[in-house]
């Protein structure tokens, strides 16, 4: 099997779908710090 | 869209020279080599704090500190081992060896990457700071518990903030670990063709991202009842201390395997290359990492059977952790049957795997007795849990570590280690180690208290045995930084294939690794 080289628009999209990613699981992680702080005044 | 595009030549060495290399790098072996070395820094630090420790438990009585200082070095032993020297070195064996393995040129988020790492220096440095603040470090264990955390002095706001930003450096260190598998494989490179190691990592990050938020969520709670005049654990307010134990277990169990199922991941890469064999039930290898993972998030009441939780929680808590057993079996079964008539040579990175897979096992069974509801409440609070989680954790993770180190110090220094050493540094450690650790079972069965400076007599003997260990055990370690020096700095040149059974895609290119590696994707047999 020949491995081309990524084009350029290629290379930029797989990018562009990291860090989309990376951001979701930013927000994913910041819903369970305040989701975790909601719980504990909740059961408070 | 595939047409074929010429890269612009890439410098095969980094742009900048000095410090601001190394401040400014987003090459992940740079990275890498960074979050190494600072982890090294600290497991000489915690050591230094743990040789404390060792020193004063030598015999009954005050002997060299006094019961608040002793207090403050198995707190910060115990923050600095967990999060500046396990955590990092297995990120920083992340950063070297995913993009290698996996056939990227480099992290998906270089930038980003660089911040991780140079969050962690300033994270410590408040946190150590704190000994020289009017009335000390921290005292109330790694643990934080509430009141005696809330009790704290000056140190209380450091240590919060050096917990939030050792928090954001793993929670973003884990999703660059995510997006990186996700995105940046090679063609060809299916989730199923990964090596153990990148599975062990994928499935570490999303336990990172789940839960370190849930402890900056505690310890935010902490900061608020302390200035605030929020109440959440302050019984004087109606607050409940509980509720922390509850929180800060949610994140502490599941913090457990993050320190651990790297751990794994190597082993199941070292194993199979001396061994001379494929891995063992390689797809069922996947799906205990996966397991493991899951019943991470419903065990942690096990830390706190005998806080009064409804007898109904007891039992719930105790089938839970046992069901661990299963998977974990599995993943010991699967490395035995690999080296099962294998072609076996008993180089150091396989005397460390071979000696972790015995020894994190002993801290498994010591697990499953602290699982049972009625012997724990025998065990609890006893230097029996200090047994337990030592052998996990020191003859687990930092041996994974140490054979990690061994297995690809050529890969990264272009040198091989010499043999002999690594192999008078392997028996020290695993002898001094027991003799440090294997004791304190017994201490705990006999009733000696965790925490605590000073004991009775009756327990001298094995005392002293454990602090020999100790002591010899640290001095083994200045081995293990001398071997890594003369590596770095010469000895025999290391082909690409450093060792005759390693496969994967980190073998193929040059040792040491170039600066920038697969800048044209790497071809994936089939």
């Amino acid at each position: 099997m020949v491995v081309e080289p990524e084009s350029e628009f290629e290379e930029g999209r797989r990018h562009r779908r990291a860090v989309r990613m990376a951001i979701l699981l930013g927000i994913v992680s910041l819903i369970f710090y305040v989701g975790f702080y909601l719980v504990g005044a909740w059961v408070r | 869209m595939t047409e074929s595009v010429a890269l612009p030549a890439e410098p095969h060495h980094a742009t900048r020279r000095g410090l601001m290399r190394w401040i400014t790098t987003t090459n992940h072996k740079d990275i890498g080599t960074l979050y190494l070395i600072f982890s090294l820094i600290m497991f000489f630090i915690g050591g230094a704090m743990a040789m404390v420790i060792r020193a004063e438990l030598y015999q009954p009585g005050l002997q060299f500190v006094t019961p608040a200082f002793y207090n403050q070095m198995v707190t910060l032993h115990g923050l600095v081992m967990v999060f500046g020297a396990v955590m990092p070195a297995f990120v920083g064996l992340a950063n070297w060896m995913i993009p290698l393995m996996i056939g990227a040129p480099d992290m998906a988020l270089p930038r980003l990457n660089n911040w991780s790492f140079w969050i962690l220096p300033f994270a410590f440095t408040l946190l150590l700071l704190t000994l020289f603040l009017p009335g000390g470090a921290p005292q109330g264990g790694w643990t934080l518990y509430v009141p005696y955390s809330l009790e704290l002095g000056y140190s209380f706001p450091f240590m919060i903030f050096a917990i939030h930003l050792m928090g954001i450096s793993s929670v973003l260190g884990g999703i660059n670990v995510i997006v990186t598998i996700l995105n940046m494989r090679a063609p060809g490179m299916t989730l199923m063709k990964m090596p153990l190691f990148v599975w062990a990592w994928l499935i570490t990050a999303y336990l990172l991202v789940a839960v370190m938020p849930v402890l900056a969520g505690g310890v935010t709670m902490q900061l608020l009842d302390h200035y605030f005049g929020t109440h959440f654990f302050s019984v004087a307010g109606g607050g409940t201390p509980l509720l922390w134990e509850h929180v800060f277990w949610f994140f502490g169990h599941p913090e457990v395997y993050i320190m651990i199922l790297p751990a794994f991941g190597i082993i199941s890469e070292i194993v199979p290359t001396f061994s001379r064999k494929p891995l063992f039930g390689r797809t069922s290898m996947i799906y205990a990492l996966a397991s493991i993972a899951f019943l991470s998030f419903i065990v942690w009441g096990h830390h706190m059977f005998t806080s009064g939780m409804p007898v109904s929680a007891d039992l719930f808590f105790m089938f839970s952790t046992m069901l661990i057993a299963v998977p974990t079996g599995v993943k010991i079964f699967n490395w035995v049957a690999t080296m099962w008539r294998g072609a076996i040579t008993f180089e150091t990175p396989m005397l460390f795997a071979v000696a972790f897979i015995i020894l994190f096992t002993i801290g498994g069974f010591s697990g499953v007795m602290l699982a049972l509801v009625p012997a724990d409440f025998q065990y609890h609070n006893s230097y029996f849990v200090v047994a337990h989680f030592h052998y996990v954790l020191v003859t687990g993770a930092v041996f994974a570590i140490m054979g990690a180190v061994y297995y690809w110090l050529p890969k990264w220094t272009g040198h091989m280690y010499n043999e002999f050493w690594g192999k008078v540094h392997f028996w020290l450690s695993v002898i001094s180690a027991n003799m440090l650790y294997f004791p304190m079972h017994f201490l705990g069965l006999a009733g000696m208290p965790r925490r605590v400076p000073d004991y009775a007599v009756q327990f001298t003997n094995l005392n002293m045995i454990s602090s020999i260990g100790g002591f010899i055990f640290g001095a083994s370690q200045l081995i293990f930084v001398a071997i890594i020096f003369a590596t770095v700095y010469g000895g025999r040149r290391a082909e690409a294939r450093a060792w005759e059974g390693a496969h994967g895609l980190e073998w193929t290119v040059p040792s040491p690794a170039p600066y920038h590696t697969f800048a044209t994707p790497p071809e994936v047999p089939g």
